[in-house]
């Protein structure tokens, strides 16, 4: 993997990137649910993990266990990241519901309001991985949570201190977004100060699902791009090459 | 009298006027909430009443919290009265004595505090992330109710609160700086936050305030201690470096051989509100460059003195004369006070010839009272104690 460029491990989609994801960028994972942008945000996390780049998971809708569960079973080597101390957890969903276990990996918020909290766990959570490794990769899931627990201007703000340090800290951030939830507004304003978006939509007439990329820098097309779901991961069929064949 | 039991900065303060609000101004990588759980609970503990409102989490996490840091409100839960901001937002229920029903509604707030302030007939007001009220209501109706919020405040006979530095508007920022006294804390930051400090800004009832950055480290057990990141030891081979490490410290490596120190000593303190890290160095004289380079960024230094080995006084200056270069605090122990045949200290300074300032105490390294008397006597050096505040 190069210095400049996280690769996807979606082939199709590291080709659109030129490569990949730019290292040190802050960008937002959009669409609504089950239609690939949870494959994405688990395939990339697990590809940075195997080129041996520390990823910061915050959880807000699922327990941590149950993510550990998921990417384990996408990648039989998963437990030997952690152990490596490439994994840190930061569980904001367990304590509200009241299920805590004590995990070494693992700082939990209680509550998803306390942005001041998920700042300070994250803090020492890079603290941690940042000792042995010049970039880190950030995956907060979701910011829909945090909004619709508190509003967007303050979920905003917070995005704003979180994405400037993350830079200073050499991190790459993931934000992830639901489509369908918030306003256009409010999809705008977040959307606005990422460095690049990955949308994902459905076609439900012609049953057909497309993607595209904004920002990111230099891309191979900015238009929307046909992908299908194949077991578990995301194939891009969509041809975007025939385009630059004038 | 009201202080916010938080060592230095009630050196700074001096006894808060009554009605007074002290805000700790926070920037969101740091903790400024602790500052306000410590003067809380030790008012509360000195027999005080006081009401605490909970924003952005329920009572009884709060409650943990300061059990976490070895307060336990519980024991004095006679005399604290809650406010629940938290639990009618996500539908819980609560029993708090005063529950705000809807927690945006600033105006509800205002009415639950003034009653709830009413019951304990002022007493100490706690509102840890008071920021959090602007997320609730929206950063224009947090404004155009301040003035009313700390008008309330007044009753109280102190407000301790805590505000989170969001990017907010600069005007809003400047409308809630407007307080009787104001406390930055900040992070230093490189890549991530690795240090704290604190520095009174403003405090209406003080005519100058000294211009002090104060480092500062969160300990569970324990709340906010002053922290001094680096003390060291030096002293010729064999004159109690190690033992005096080991006697202070609440934990302490070696790097030894043979009984020798061969690399490096380190040790840490807790001890009266301050929390320091301690390193020796090693005696031989090989190691001087090491001696160096571990003066840097330190902020004290001990010379130890092995008072039974007069042929070793010319070394332990030599030492002292390498850090004294830097101008830091440095303070002599005459150690092995109780072997026989120990020089008394006034005497070796004399021998020594060492200028008059510089301080000289006796010392027994494997006796902890001693040992903490040296290290109170730096600590008061480093912090700029003059004797007629002690
Ligand atoms: N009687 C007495 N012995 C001491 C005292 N301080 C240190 N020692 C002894 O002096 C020897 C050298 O102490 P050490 O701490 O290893 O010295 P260092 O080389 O400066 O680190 C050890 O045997 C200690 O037990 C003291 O205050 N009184
Ligand atoms: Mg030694």
């Amino acid at each position: 993997m190069s210095d400049r460029k996280l690769v996807t491990g979606i082939e199709g989609l590291d080709t659109l990137l030129l490569g990949g994801v730019p290292a040190r960028s802050a960008f937002l994972v959009y669409g609504p649910p089950f239609i690939g942008k949870e494959q994405f945000v688990k395939n990339f996390s697990v590809e940075c993990l195997r080129h041996g780049i520390p990823t910061i998971f915050i959880t807000t809708d699922a327990p941590f266990t149950q993510l550990r569960d998921e990417l384990t079973s996408l990648d039989s080597k998963y437990q030997s990241y952690e152990t490596n101390g490439l994994v840190r957890y930061i569980d904001v969903y367990s304590m509200s519901i009241g299920v805590t276990e004590k995990d070494k990996y693992t700082e939990y918020v209680p509550s998803p309001m306390d942005l001041a909290a998920i700042n300070l766990a994250l803090n020492k959570a890079q603290q941690m991985v940042m000792g042995k490794h010049m970039h880190h990769l950030i995956v907060l899931d979701s910011l829909t949570t945090l909004i619709t627990n508190t509003n967007a201007p303050t979920v905003f703000r917070f995005v704003q201190i979180m994405k400037g340090r993350a830079k200073s800290a050499g991190a790459t951030t993931m934000f992830v977004m639901g489509a369908g939830v918030h306003s256009e507004s409010e999809v705008q304003l977040f959307k606005g100060i990422m460095d690049g978006v990955i949308e994902f939509k459905e076609e439900t007439r012609e049953s057909k699902l497309y993607l595209r990329l904004q920002g990111f820098g230099e891309t191979k097309s900015r238009n929307w791009i046909e992908y299908r779901l194949e077991k578990g991961t995301i194939d891009v069929t969509g041809a975007f090459e025939i385009g630059r064949i004038r | 009298m009201v202080n916010t039991n938080i060592v230095v900065l009630d050196e700074v303060l001096g006894s808060i006027p009554g009605g007074s609000t002290v805000l700790f101004l926070t920037e969101p990588t740091v903790e400024g909430d602790p500052f306000v759980y410590q003067a809380f609970y030790e008012n509360i503990a000195a027999g005080k009443e006081g009401v605490i409102v909970a924003l952005s989490k329920p009572p009884q996490y709060l409650l943990r919290e300061f059990e976490e840091y070895g307060w336990s409100l519980e024991r004095y839960r006679s005399r604290v009265v809650f406010v629940d901001c938290y639990s009618m937002l996500i539908g819980a229920p609560s029993d708090a004595e005063f529950i705000v029903k809807h927690p945006n509604d600033i105006k509800e707030i205002i009415e639950t505090l003034e009653k709830a302030l009413d019951s304990v007939e002022g007493g100490i007001l706690a509102i840890p992330a008071l920021s959090t009220l602007v997320d609730y209501c929206g950063e224009q109706s947090f404004v155009e109710n301040l003035e009313k919020l700390k008008e309330i405040f007044k009753k109280a006979t102190t407000t301790f609160v805590s505000f989170i530095l969001w990017p907010y508007d600069e005007k809003t920022i400047e409308k809630i700086k407007d307080v009787d006294c104001l406390i930055n804390i900040k992070g230093i930051e490189q890549r991530v936050v690795f240090g704290e400090y604190f520095e009174v800004a403003k405090a209406r009832w003080l005519e100058n305030i000294e211009n002090r950055s104060i480092m500062f480290k969160v300990i569970k057990p324990g709340g906010v201690r002053v922290y001094i990141p680096k003390i060291i030891v030096t002293g010729p081979f064999h004159s109690g470096k190690s033992t005096f490490i080991h006697t202070l410290s609440t934990r302490a490596v070696s790097v030894d051989r043979l009984g020798t120190t061969i690399a490096l000593d380190h040790g840490h303190v807790e001890h009266a509100g301050v929390s320091a890290d301690i390193f020796g160095t090693p005696g031989q004289e090989r190691f001087d460059p090491l001696l160096r380079t571990l003066s840097l960024n330190a902020i004290g230094t001990i010379v130890m003195v092995d008072s039974t080995r007069q042929d070793t006084f010319d070394r332990s200056k030599a030492m002292w004369q390498e850090v004294w270069k830097t101008g830091m605090p440095v303070i002599f122990l005459a150690n092995k006070q109780d072997e026989p045949g120990a020089l008394p200290p006034e005497e070796i300074k004399e021998m020594m010839r060492l200028p008059e300032e510089i301080p000289i105490l006796p010392c027994v390294a494997k006796d902890r009272e001693h040992v903490l008397k040296a290290f109170e006597a730096l600590v008061d050096l480093i912090l700029h104690r003059k004797e007629e505040e002690k």
